[in-house]
């Protein structure tokens, strides 16, 4: 199943829904090894980050209520990522011959970097949803021409079509895709 | 007559032939609902440039390991919770 809004998917995980904690999974993983990557954590302490941002999310999955008024889920996973890695960068300093726990240096800008991030994020979400929404002549079209950069007549060839289709898909996706987008962003 | 939204984009990507350039060149210079299309159009490139660039940096491999690993991590602590209980 996939839940159309981060309410539902949420709700869904504070039930205990299993399914719901792989889609989870595979939502916020790319975001959390990004944001690892920006912490030049190594690609073990990567894999430790989404473990302890996982669990402590499961930890605390059912006292979280998603209420929009009390603040941005955007804001809440990026404090609780922030936190874990920290924890990582703490222990490995720990373990560092002659290096005391010290004020720790995070990267300068880390707000816009995140924010930037999360848009990206939506970006791509937002592509997943499109290709649930549209035909799938229309999503290949798009996707070959608009996203890969594929030339109009090659793609027109390869799904045995007009170029002219080409061109209306690639508008007409893209039309729904922004909307995708607003959608997501209004959720927050 | 207006030019439909494949032809406008043929005309943007220069795809489309001299003299049907050149039409439609004389075309936009007189019709504003075309030349607007056209801005969309231009606006469309802009907001694919930053999905093609999102799509890069969040392309992340999927690790099907790592996430059975977690499964197990998360039945441990359902027990740990309900031992608990």
């Amino acid at each position: 199943m996939a839940y159309t809004t981060k309410k539902s998917l949420l709700e869904a995980i504070r039930n205990g829904d299993e399914v719901s904690w792989y889609e989870f999974y595979e939502t916020y993983r790319p975001l959390i090894v990004v944001r690892g990557r920006d912490y030049k954590l190594n690609s073990a302490e990567i894999d430790e980050l989404i473990q302890s941002v996982m669990l402590r999310f499961f930890n605390r999955s059912r006292s979280f209520v998603y209420d929009r008024s009390q603040g941005r889920f955007r804001d809440y996973l990026g404090v609780m990522i922030y936190h874990c890695a920290l924890n990582i960068i703490r222990s490995r300093r720990k373990n560092e011959i002659g290096c005391g726990d010290g004020e720790l240096e995070m990267p300068a800008e880390d707000d816009s970097r995140w924010h930037r991030e999360w848009e990206q994020h939506i970006l791509t979400q937002a592509l997943k949803q499109l290709q649930l929404q549209i035909e799938e002549t229309t999503f290949q079209a798009f996707e070959l021409y608009a996203v890969k950069g594929e030339a109009p007549e090659k793609v027109a060839r390869f799904l045995k079509t007009s170029v002219n289709m080409v061109y209306v898909a690639k508008s007409r996706a893209t039309s729904r895709l922004r909307k995708i987008v607003k959608q997501l962003q209004d959720e927050e | 007559m207006h030019y439909a939204i494949h032809e406008l984009d043929q005309y943007r990507s220069r795809t489309m032939n001299l003299f049907r350039r050149l039409a439609c060149r004389c075309h936009l210079l007189h019709c504003q609902k075309c030349r607007a299309q056209l801005r969309q159009l231009e606006q469309d490139d802009l907001f694919l440039a930053e999905l093609r660039q999102s799509e890069q940096r969040m392309d992340v491999p999927e690790n099907p390991s790592e996430y059975r690993k977690l499964c197990g991590i998360f039945e441990e602590e359902r027990h740990k919770r309900e031992s608990s209980i």
